[in-house]
């Protein structure tokens, strides 16, 4: 089965001699006694470890303003471009046209230059690569992964989609009507209520809350897309991130393919820069608390699970405090070394797994807890995330936990350094922050070097425990009575409209069959 | 340098090496695979054990998966709760999975971690039994029973389960859910748990694969300090193989989901297992049929006819009981019966006429970079080698099947669609929405 040069070589390194191994892993094994026992229950010593060898971020700024920075490590012949466009999010999409941003990022690959949508498809695959557009709250994002000896023909395919959409009016149609067929079913699924009212709670009135609609969808135009594409997908102050490139191959793919792609005059790139409304993060002095504290519960009668959601809108990466409540938030939330993981999990055992996590937007942060937990225990969970929150801000870490937190974030850090993928993310993102070149080399020295006092501080400063928003999607009769206690319950329909007098007289509530 | 590398891949009748690795089997029976690569200080213990879902009886479903979670509970000198601890305190991560064949562990360390982690993982392989305990055992229960429950608590998730009953007599292995049925589960004794260690925690049932940043010669020796002295345990009980034949007639169901919101269609055809070229073929029909905006049924059915909202074609890469599936979601206002009487006539029609051109060459193209994306990482290299050795007892089968599905024709595999796609063997699972009188509508 094995080819006879590898069954040679592992002839070989079995008869290699032990004294090759570090003595320090071997303390109790001589020659010729590999078949007794080591002594098992005596941990091995760790030698340092190995650092992190990832070449710093090597960049360039193009004449037309696009910004070029590359990771040279390669992997496999694979390589991997990412393009951020910082004006073209989801969260600048016109009054009245929510969906904008979706809908372009869609419809680039659905025509540009002289290729339509079978083309590119094709184009693609033959080029072994893989091109996708998303529109994200503030930018839109583009990927492309291909085979580096491909590489320019993928180029070319992204370029067009980029700079020479053709947008056709069937193509948009078509995608009009899927998007208005997947909201109108969403009109019977408590999930999608429970995340817009989510979206409500977090950023009332602000772009990053604001529904897409039946009317949003209905009126965006073909010049709507048009002229988002020419004014917002625009070389200025674009990132192109690369890896598995040098610099200058870097260069001359994109000299090539966007040297002479320049941002229309007409565009008015200080305007982009300033135009989305600035939002404070919410304190928790500001926040109602008590029996005015209101939890959204979105009703599911077929649901065996309660699924719980916590959030708050808090600082985002801009604030120096933010790395210290992040780490308060791994601390509660960090996978299963997170405290609400071993207390609903491992302890209580409602429930099968709890995380947090918080994200950095350009104009907020927002923390979020969740869970999906038996539902004859969802009142009970509540109250234990509840206590958790409660329980960091009251006194510092313990040293033993928060070493090994910063230990196991950092092992996920290094890990997520791996593969093409990963790595242009890391340079477009680098970039996109105007960070240091090295800064995925500095990351250890700066976890490692926050104190329990620091995340204490930014616990009690960040963390809101009263008037926090709770969304829970489950089964209402089960779950109303024990979140009653808790604070003010608001309950909802699979319609997602309000049930005025849910639990007023613990009758069941009125349905209607319609 | 690996772009020669692919050069050669595309030249040589073998596998080329990829992945390069060694690998040998310690006197106890402990297949070992290692894999160097120094990227990043990282390395992947991957712990392979033969047993899965489809090893288990009516009754005792579940017990892999149970035991996988067992497997973390501490081992005779790693005290209960520690595994994790020690694991996430040298900065790794660790986690398991129960399939059909297998049940895997992977515990990813810094480099320097490499012996704690084999000290870890063969403890808990040759040193398990001593530790078990009833209440740690009450504790997984309680644990695997949320996690059954969470799996089962939304729209379509009987599809696996019900799927399987039409496709597979009673008693077949690939009939048996991985998770298992919640009552086999509770019913678990820390007995059944000790019998099942000895039946197949053993190192001649095992695959031990490691990939990363290592010099191999120190680790095989690391490895044989901590594997070398676990005694040889019985052979596993002989797995079953029912020989290949098609479903003897069309078996349809339809079931009702309350969490569904739209009409869906399943139709699943009994194939060959892996290690046959006609399931290389039909991998390849699979990008044919399901197809994209260029062809095949997401042109025709999704965005031309517009009767599906949307289309897959996939099939299972399991060691016994595989089958082909396609799964669609009816449009607004499009019965089920016309979906499937659609999709049929799709298959019926991309069997019977020349492909789309440039169809086969772009899908081979997008195959090939669609692997060398599944080894990224070491994790994902340390699986892949394990896999093959345990399916095909060769490693680095993934490079070698990459060759033959580069030069599959044409006729190949519209003989191959032919031979297996038989409507009159197929099984169809229809999922509709309840009907919602309990439907949580507001009255307004």
């Amino acid at each position: 089965m094995i080819p006879s040069s590898r069954l040679l070589l592992s002839l070989s390194l079995a008869a290699l001699p032990l004294a090759v191994v570090r003595a320090d892993e071997l303390p109790a094994a001589a020659p010729g006694t590999i078949s007794a026992e080591p002594d098992r229950a005596t941990p091995v010593p760790l030698v340092a470890p190995r650092p992190l060898a990832i070449p710093p971020v090597a960049r360039h700024t193009m004449a037309n303003g696009m910004r070029l920075a590359t990771i040279e490590l390669e992997r496999m012949g694979l390589v991997s471009v990412r393009w951020i466009f910082p004006y073209a999010g989801n969260a600048t999409d016109p009054a009245g046209k929510d969906g904008l941003a979706g809908f372009v990022s869609n419809l680039v690959l659905k025509g540009a230059g002289t290729r339509d949508a079978a083309d590119i498809t094709l184009d693609l695959m033959g080029a072994g690569a893989g091109l996708s557009v998303s529109a994200t709250r503030d930018f839109m994002e583009v990927t492309l992964t291909a085979e580096k000896g491909k590489l320019d023909e993928a180029m070319a395919i992204a370029a067009d989609v980029l700079r020479r959409p053709t947008l056709p009016p069937d193509e948009l149609e078509r995608h009009r009507r899927r998007a208005l067929d997947r909201y109108r079913q969403n009109q019977e699924k408590p999930e999608y209520w429970a995340g817009r009212k989510l979206g409500e709670r977090l950023y009332g009135e602000h772009p990053y809350g604001k529904p897409v609609t039946e009317a949003t969808l209905s009126g965006i135009a073909r010049g709507d897309l048009a002229a988002f594409a020419s004014s917002r997908v625009i070389p200025q102050d674009a990132v192109m991130g690369a890896s598995g490139l040098t610099l200058d191959e870097l260069k001359v793919l994109a000299e090539r393919h966007f040297g002479d792609w320049m941002t229309p005059g007409s565009v008015q790139v200080a305007a982009y820069k300033s135009e989305i409304p600035d939002l404070a993060p919410e304190a928790a002095s500001a926040v109602p608390s008590g029996p005015a504290w209101t939890i959204d519960l979105f009703d599911e009668p077929a649901k065996d699970q309660a699924d719980m959601t916590l959030a708050f809108r808090t600082i985002n990466e801009d604030h120096p405090d933010y790395p210290a409540l992040r780490l308060a938030v791994e601390l509660l939330g960090g996978g299963s070394l997170g405290r609400l993981y071993r207390n609903l999990r491992e302890d209580k055992r409602w429930s099968y797994g709890a995380y947090g996590e918080i994200d950095s937007d350009a104009k907020a942060g927002a923390v979020s807890f969740e869970a999906s937990v038996q539902k004859d225990k969802t009142g009970e969970a509540l109250r234990e995330v509840l206590a958790e929150l409660a329980r960091i801000k009251a006194a510092p870490v313990p040293d033993a936990e928060l070493q090994t937190m910063k230990q196991y974030l950092y092992g996920s850090y290094v890990r997520g350094k791996e593969g093409v993928s990963a790595l242009s993310a890391s340079a477009a993102s680098i970039e996109l922050d105007r960070a240091p070149a090295d800064r995925i080399l500095t990351y250890r020295d700066r976890l490692f070097a926050i104190t329990p006092a620091q995340i204490l501080a930014a616990a009690r400063t960040h963390l809101v425990r009263e008037g926090i928003h709770v969304i829970v999607v489950g089964d209402a009769r089960a779950v109303y009575p024990q979140l009653a206690p808790i604070g003010t319950v608001r309950v909802y329909g699979r319609d997602g409209a309000e049930i005025k007098d849910f639990g007023k007289d613990k009758q069941p509530p009125p349905r209607s069959a319609g | 340098m690996i772009l020669a590398r692919l050069l050669l891949l595309l030249a040589l009748p073998a596998s080329a090496g990829y992945l390069p690795y060694t690998k040998e089997v310690l006197p106890n029976g402990l297949t070992v695979i290692l894999h160097e690569d120094r990227s990043i200080p990282v390395v992947a213990v991957n712990t392979w054990v033969k047993t899965g879902a489809a090893d288990e009886k009516a009754g005792e479903t579940g017990r892999a998966h149970l035991f996988e979670h067992f497997m973390f509970e501490g081992s005779e000198h790693i005290p209960q709760g520690a595994f994790d601890s020690i694991v996430y305190a040298m900065g790794g991560t660790n986690n398991a999975w129960t399939g059909v064949d297998e049940t895997n562990y992977y515990t990813l360390v810094p480099s320097n971690g490499l012996g704690e982690a084999l000290r870890l993982e063969s403890d808990r392989l040759g040193y398990l039994r001593g530790a078990i305990n009833p209440e740690a055992l009450k504790k997984q229960i309680g644990i695997v029973v949320n996690e059954l429950r969470e799996r089962r608590d939304g729209p379509y998730a009987e599809v696996p389960g019900e799927t399987a009953k039409l496709l597979w007599p009673e008693g077949h292995p690939a009939r048996n859910s991985p998770g298992g049925e919640i009552p086999d589960v509770e019913a678990t004794a820390a007995s059944d748990a000790a019998a099942f260690h000895r039946k197949f925690y053993n190192p001649n049932n095992v695959i031990l694969s490691i990939a990363g940043d290592f010099d191999p010669a120190e680790a095989m020796a690391l490895v044989r300090r901590w594997y070398g002295g676990i005694p040889r345990g019985p052979a596993a009980p002989p797995r079953r193989y029912p020989p290949f034949a098609k479903l003897p007639a069309r078996a349809a169901k339809t079931i009702s989901d309350a969490q569904a919101r739209q009409e869906s269609v399943v139709i699943s055809f009994r194939i060959p297992d892996p290690g046959h070229p006609d399931h290389e073929k039909l991998s390849l029909l699979t990008g044919v049929l399901g197809g994209n905006d260029a062809w095949g049924m997401k042109k025709a059915l999704v965005n031309d006819a517009e009767l599906a909202r949307g289309v897959s074609v996939n099939l299972s890469n399991d060691q016994r009981g595989n089958s082909l599936r396609i799964s669609a979601d009816a449009a607004a206002g499009v019965s089920p019966a016309r979906l499937e009487r659609a999709l049929l006539d799709q298959v019926r029609s991309a069997l019977s006429s020349p492909f789309p051109p440039r169809a086969l060459p772009s899908i081979k193209s997008a195959l090939k970079a669609a692997i060398l994306g599944q080894v990224q990482k070491v994790q994902d290299r340390a699986v892949i080698l394990a896999r093959g050795e345990a399916h095909f007892g060769d490693p680095a089968h993934f490079e070698a099947a990459l060759l033959r599905l580069l030069a599959y024709t044409e006729d190949e595999l519209r003989a191959a669609g032919a031979e297996y796609l038989d409507e009159a063997h197929a099984a169809v699972l229809t999922v509709v929405p309840a009907a919602t009188p309990t439907g949580g509508r507001s009255a307004r």
